[in-house]
């Protein structure tokens, strides 16, 4: 009695929705036939899933590339999962059981795993800015770029202001507690080489003995913070003299009430990418979300909403919320010409070295 | 309670007493069979992905190739690794003395009050296991900042502000908070079977309490003092969520630095290779605690006769 009742409930709606859903097809169809402009696939559809280190990246990514309005258009339904785990990457590249289609990692990875882990894309890298240039590579698709500055507390050096590496390696002019990333990819190795004398041009190889025996007369006064959160709040509380952060970390800080200065000049530039798995299932649906973003519209827009700097040659000057982004962001031309981009490829052939040395440094 | 305790120890099936046969004879024993489900879950769960791990270390290069111990002699031979090894072990050694001196006196306690009272204190040890990892860690997190609570209050009576997160101190405390369940459980067992008139006995025969205690109760308390002391001892080896959020990267323990070589370079072979040293030597250690348990209730007369 109550399951015949049921199934006559659920009868209507059923019929219902397939009447729908035929209804739905045609109209699909139809616009197709019309040919309004469309592909050549026309409206295909699938899913990709793409995996970022979370909080402001996916925020970006959903409300400047991944609007309801996109998956309307295409059929492509983008989620999105986080963190971004290599580990977890190369065994779902090596089973073939992929759930994360795309991701936006570090270059110095997609360029050590490419053919790998990452799968290859074709790209132009006459699109790109020429800084950004060097890095455009087999696996490596570049999305817009941040930078690694110095930041100083403003409070306590008002008289005389630090202005270069070679001030940051200097505790007798400038004490207190030096703030570093745990992660070695953070521009002081670089800064130590330039305290050391070795010009912009010439950093790389990097001399890493040299900057390591620089790097020690410093490390009594190093602090290694662990997250963003962690170095925010420290800038916050003043308990550092100056450190390394990312533009946007030390964007947040100040918006958060830190009274801290940007050093722009020797800035490092790390650049954020679009990364294919090796094996994704749906190769099409990829490629469209590929061909869709790069585009100097929506690069702008994200620049408009965190401090990042387009990456495409074609992208306009970002139009900036308020001063304080400004001051933290790379896209300003005065930023983005006094900062050096890391040597990708550099990193991919030495990470591990580096990352051993690195880690001993600052745990040994 | 006492009876149900005797009765229970009548009817436990007595140790078989070495020879191959009749552990063999146990072996098809339908207690054994009981024990099918755990061994099967546990070889799947465990024994699986444990040779994977064992054969990874052996076979998984950095580079691509290398020879069969490679792995291992990098691990040796890199400065750092010996450093955050020894590192490891003398945190889980604080850890572990730190607890046990907060868990026997209340393991203690325990067996002395009424009923409602031990309920009391018995869910206190069990209600943190109820609230998730991250959310314990988090609370310390808050807890310990420097402008937390306990800095706060540490001000308020004068105190300057301690820096304990981002240091091993703030891990020390998180670790031993999270792990003082492990070690009061087995403790309270233990110390509860102690037969409350040995000490009277040792009184009436001249023993000032302090004497009563260290050589009677103290010996006697020994098997659950090491079974306790050893599953907080391998817990805290192989933590990481509390050293990774409560810590600083300066002062990493060895799951943190295992963590670094498979998730940031892939190192999976190195990793894997950490990983056995870690496990060879818990083991070892888990052998060595246990022969001297094994001792030391030889010393007491048995322990629970």
């Amino acid at each position: 009695m109550k399951i015949s009742l049921w199934k006559r409930d659920v009868r209507w709606p059923a019929i219902a929705g397939a009447a729908l859903a035929s209804v739905a097809l045609a109209a699909c169809g139809s616009s197709d036939d019309a040919g309004d402009g469309g592909s050549a696939t026309g409206r295909r559809g699938g899913k990709v899933t793409i995996a970022t280190y979370g909080g402001k990246t996916e925020e970006v990514m959903k409300a400047v590339y991944f609007t309801p309005e996109f998956t309307d258009r295409t059929g492509i339904a983008v989620s999105f999962d986080a963190p971004l785990d290599y580990a977890k990457l190369q065994t779902q590249a090596e089973s073939g059981n992929i759930q994360w289609d795309m991701t936006s990692g570090d270059p110095y990875m997609a360029i050590a795993q490419c053919g790998t882990v990452f799968s290859r894309i074709r790209s132009d890298p006459s699109m790109f800015k020429e800084k950004y240039r060097d890095i455009v590579g087999d696996c490596v698709l570049p999305r817009d770029a941040g930078s690694f500055i110095k930041a100083y507390n403003s409070e306590r050096f008002a008289d005389d202001p630090p202005s270069s590496w070679a001030d940051f390696f200097d505790v007798e002019r400038y004490p207190g507690k030096r703030a570093i990333p745990s992660f070695y990819y953070n521009g002081i190795i670089e800064g130590a080489l330039l305290a050391d004398g070795v010009s912009p041009e010439d950093l790389y190889p990097l001399d890493l003995d040299r900057a390591f025996a620089k790097m020690d007369t410093i490390r009594d006064d190093i602090l290694v913070y662990n997250t963003l959160a962690q170095s925010i709040q420290q800038l916050v509380s003043g308990d550092v003299a100056m450190g390394i952060y990312t533009d946007s970390a030390a964007w947040q800080a100040a918006d958060a009430g830190a009274t801290i200065e940007p050093i722009w000049d020797e800035a490092f530039i790390y650049i954020n990418l679009w990364t294919v798995t090796e094996g994704t299932p749906d190769r099409a649906a990829v490629e469209e979300v590929i061909d869709y973003v790069l585009d100097p519209e929506l690069q702008t827009a994200a620049a408009e909403m965190w401090p990042v700097s387009p990456a495409l040659k074609d992208a306009r000057q970002p139009r900036y919320p308020d001063e304080q982004f400004k001051k933290y962001s790379l896209a300003v031309p005065e930023h983005e010409e006094v900062a050096i981009p890391f040597d990708q490829q550099w990193y991919a052939d030495n990470h591990e070295e580096l990352n051993q040395r690195f880690t001993a440094w600052i745990s040994g | 309670m006492s009876i149900v305790q005797r009765v229970g120890h009548a009817g436990a099936p007595s140790r078989p007493a070495g020879p191959g046969g009749r552990a063999l004879a146990a072996l098809f024993s339908r207690e054994f069979a009981l024990t099918i489900p755990a061994l099967v879950l546990l070889g799947f769960a465990m024994g699986y992905p444990l040779a994977t791990i064992v054969e990874r270390s052996v076979t998984d290069f950095p580079g691509g190739s290398g020879a069969f111990l490679d792995n291992y002699k990098w691990f040796f031979e890199e400065e750092l690794n010996r450093v955050v090894l020894l590192r490891t072990f003398r945190t889980a050694a604080i850890v572990t003395l730190a607890c046990l001196l907060i868990a026997y006196p209340y393991a203690c306690a325990m067996t002395v009050v009424g009923w409602r009272m031990r309920l009391v204190m018995q869910a206190a040890v069990v209600a943190p296991l109820l609230v998730g990892t991250m959310t314990r860690n988090y609370s310390w997190v808050i807890l310990l900042q420097d402008k937390g609570p306990i800095n706060d209050a540490l001000g308020a009576v004068g105190l300057g502000p301690l820096h304990m997160i981002g240091s091993l101190s703030g891990v020390i405390i998180g670790l031993v908070q999270i792990s003082l369940p492990f070690i009061i459980l087995p403790l309270y067992a233990s110390l509860r079977e102690i037969d409350g008139r040995l000490m009277g006995a040792a009184r009436s025969l001249g023993a000032t309490p302090a004497q009563a205690f260290t050589r009677v109760y103290l010996p006697l308390s020994l098997p659950g003092v090491v079974a306790g002391s050893l599953v907080v001892f391998v817990v805290t080896l192989g933590s990481f969520i509390t050293p990774a959020l409560l810590g600083s990267p300066q002062q990493s323990l060895l799951p943190q630095l295992i963590a670094q070589q498979v998730n940031q370079l892939l190192a999976w072979g190195r990793g894997s290779a950490m990983g056995v040293i870690l496990l060879l030597v818990t083991l070892l250690l888990i052998w060595v605690g246990s022969r001297a348990s094994r001792g030391s209730a030889a010393l007491s007369g048995g322990g629970r006769r």
